[in-house]
């Protein structure tokens, strides 16, 4: 009997804490503000290019809007992100891409596009060859020609060196970007002399440890890479900066999209506005990404 | 009444849960298996492409939209498959055995307290860290001994993976080697053999069913792991060079189902060739499987006629 109490006391005291401490969060969310009326979560998936970005915007809107929760954001790539926003399993689904370049138009106009920032790419190489910069002629060649096997035959004054070209896989936003905008969309080489890496991270990885490989990084990567033994490549002469990609000079661009099915809900909604304010324009440039109001 | 109840938690409660875990297990694994079958025959039953084509045709190209249509041949990430795990057993497998010799009948102190400590950390190493040292320390360390311009490719893999499945050879083989009965061993050394004729003769021999269930166990393992090869293979819809069989980029299946995962869109037939790689690999390792239950039971039997 004595033991049966003690149980009761157990539980009801148990329960009692439990109570205090759901009493606790109900009394949060019921003191008054406006940024308070918004609760709920925004959940992100897809490019990996943008996750950096609502990683670094989630606490700074939960400063603004308490209720809201924002897990960390998904980065598992612009596809996954597009079918993930079609088939409502997450509120963003971040791409480098056109929703339309996965789908027919029907599908992808369900889609809500918001355009949030620009991300310029920058092909890098291993700096022991001395080379700062390539034509886009030069930069066609090194990555669709595969006769083109040593740095010498690309241009004599280069050293002698075997090229390792490291890509990003078919279908990441990264290539199909920089496929298009700095090869024109020519087939890359598909010899030994490809070697894939998984994400930004494992190009720079690859890059930095191979001797002679020339690969590609968005500019949100290549900041972190002084000190390292790679260096982004001027292309026709321009540098690789967003101060040239807001004059429209060096044009390797792509644009972040974050897609929402139909129109997006409240928290998603004032989440993407605060993304693309004035707020957050400075946390998107000092992390490697431009502002789409700037480009001319 | 308090004995009824005292009877049910003594005697059924307990009981009622192992059978529910089990279950759920059993079901699981069905699910699993069924999913990956209704995914992985949409190629073929869907979208008509023929299994002759998937396994044996090196050409890749599907379409990435979710209309339209292209070649889905698999014959390199297959390829590729077979010889990283089969290079992994070759190179691993020497190791394991003489290292389960060791611990069980030349210095089973030693291997003990050293040895097995050590394998057993092997074990615990998230296969992440093999594939990150593997491309940041092997691949340039195999590039500069062997003087290449770049050294992905499949023997990279295959180092890395036989440093994964090491310990998983090596326990089982122990095991198997630490039973072989002492009768056998204190008879072939009244018969006046010497140690390395006691274990080249006997223990080996009647231990091999054993240490062949313990190398199946690697291939499964080698076969399905991903992270780590995927990071050293190099990446390339193409069998290897011939000029540069070991160290040209390819991929292997596990390799090339991460690394499109997430670019392709569900739906696609990019995305459905890639389940069908998934089903393959659940194949595959249902079969070795059945493979691990032929030797075990040829082992028992043949233990039994002794």
């Amino acid at each position: 009997m004595v033991k049966l109490m003690k149980k009761i006391l157990s539980v009801a005291i148990a329960l009692a804490m439990i109570s205090i401490l759901f009493a606790g969060c109900s009394n949060n969310s019921a003191s008054p503000s406006s940024s308070n009326d918004i609760s709920g979560t925004i959940i992100y998936d897809g490019s990996s290019a943008l996750a950096p970005l609502v990683d670094a915007a989630a606490p700074m809107f939960k400063a603004l809007y308490p209720n809201v929760s924002i897990p960390a954001a998904g980065t598992k790539g612009s596809g996954t992100g597009v079918s993930a926003a079609l088939a409502g399993t997450v509120d963003i689904g971040g791409s480098d891409v056109l929703a339309a370049s996965f789908t027919d138009a029907v599908t992808a106009n369900k889609l809500v596009d918001h355009q949030i920032c620009v991300v310029g790419i920058a092909a890098v190489i291993d700096k022991s060859l001395g080379i700062t910069n390539l034509t886009t002629a030069q930069l066609k060649k090194v990555f669709t020609d595969k006769t083109i096997t040593n740095w010498n035959q690309v241009d004599a004054s280069f050293p002698s060196k075997q090229i390792t070209v490291i890509v990003r896989a078919i279908g990441s936003g990264t290539r199909v970007v920089f496929d298009s905008a700095a090869l024109g969309g020519a087939a890359v080489r598909t010899d030994s002399a490809l070697v894939t890496g998984s994400s930004n991270g494992d190009v720079e990885t690859k890059v930095n440890s191979t001797s002679g490989a020339i690969g590609y990084l968005a500019l949100s990567y290549t900041v972190s890479s002084s000190g390292t033994n790679i260096i982004p490549l001027s292309l026709n002469g321009v540098t690789p900066t967003y101060a040239n990609i807001y004059l429209g000079t060096y044009n390797v661009i792509g644009i972040e999209h974050a897609y929402t099915k139909g129109t997006p809900n409240a928290q998603t909604d004032a989440f993407i506005k605060y993304m693309t304010s004035s707020a957050f324009a400075s946390k998107i440039e000092s992390s490697g990404y431009g502002l789409l109001s700037k480009m001319k | 009444m308090v004995s009824v109840k005292k009877h049910f938690f003594n005697e059924y409660l307990g009981r009622i849960i192992v059978t529910i875990c089990g279950i759920i297990i059993i079901i699981l694994t069905i699910a699993i298996a069924a999913f990956l079958f209704y995914k992985g025959l949409g190629t073929f039953i869907i979208r008509k492409h023929s299994v002759l084509e998937f396994l044996f045709s090196s050409t890749w190209n599907p379409s990435m939209m979710t209309t339209g249509t292209g070649q889905i041949g698999s014959a390199v990430f297959i390829t590729g498959s077979i010889a990283v795990s089969l290079i992994a057993l070759i190179i691993a497998t020497p190791f394991s055995i003489a290292a389960s010799i060791f611990m069980s009948d030349i210095s089973p102190r030693m291997g003990k307290k050293l040895l097995q400590p050590a394998t057993e950390i092997f074990v615990g190493i998230p296969s992440v860290v093999y594939g990150w040292v593997g491309a940041t320390v092997l691949v340039p360390f195999l590039a500069k001994a062997f003087n290449l311009p770049r050294a992905f490719g499949i023997l990279p893999a295959s180092i890395v993976l036989a440093v994964m499945i090491f310990p998983t050879i090596t326990s089982v083989s122990t095991d198997a080697i630490k039973s072989v009965s002492n009768e056998y061993r204190e008879a072939s050394y009244g018969l006046g053999s010497t140690r390395w004729q006691m274990i080249w003769k006997v223990i080996l021999p009647s231990a091999l069913p054993g240490i062949l269930t313990g190398i199946v166990l690697g291939l499964a393992r080698a076969f399905g792991e991903a992270l780590a090869v995927a990071m050293v293979i190099g990446g390339r819809d193409g069998f290897p060079d011939l000029k540069q069989l070991f160290f040209s980029s390819t991929y292997n299946l596990t390799a090339k189902i991460t690394s499109d995962m997430g670019s392709s869109f569900e739906g696609t037939e990019w995305n459905d060739a890639l389940w069908t790689m998934a089903l393959l690999l659940l194949v595959i390792s249902f079969l070795f499987i059945v493979l691990i239950r032929v030797i075990s039971k040829r082992g028992q039997n043949f233990n039994e006629n002794k």
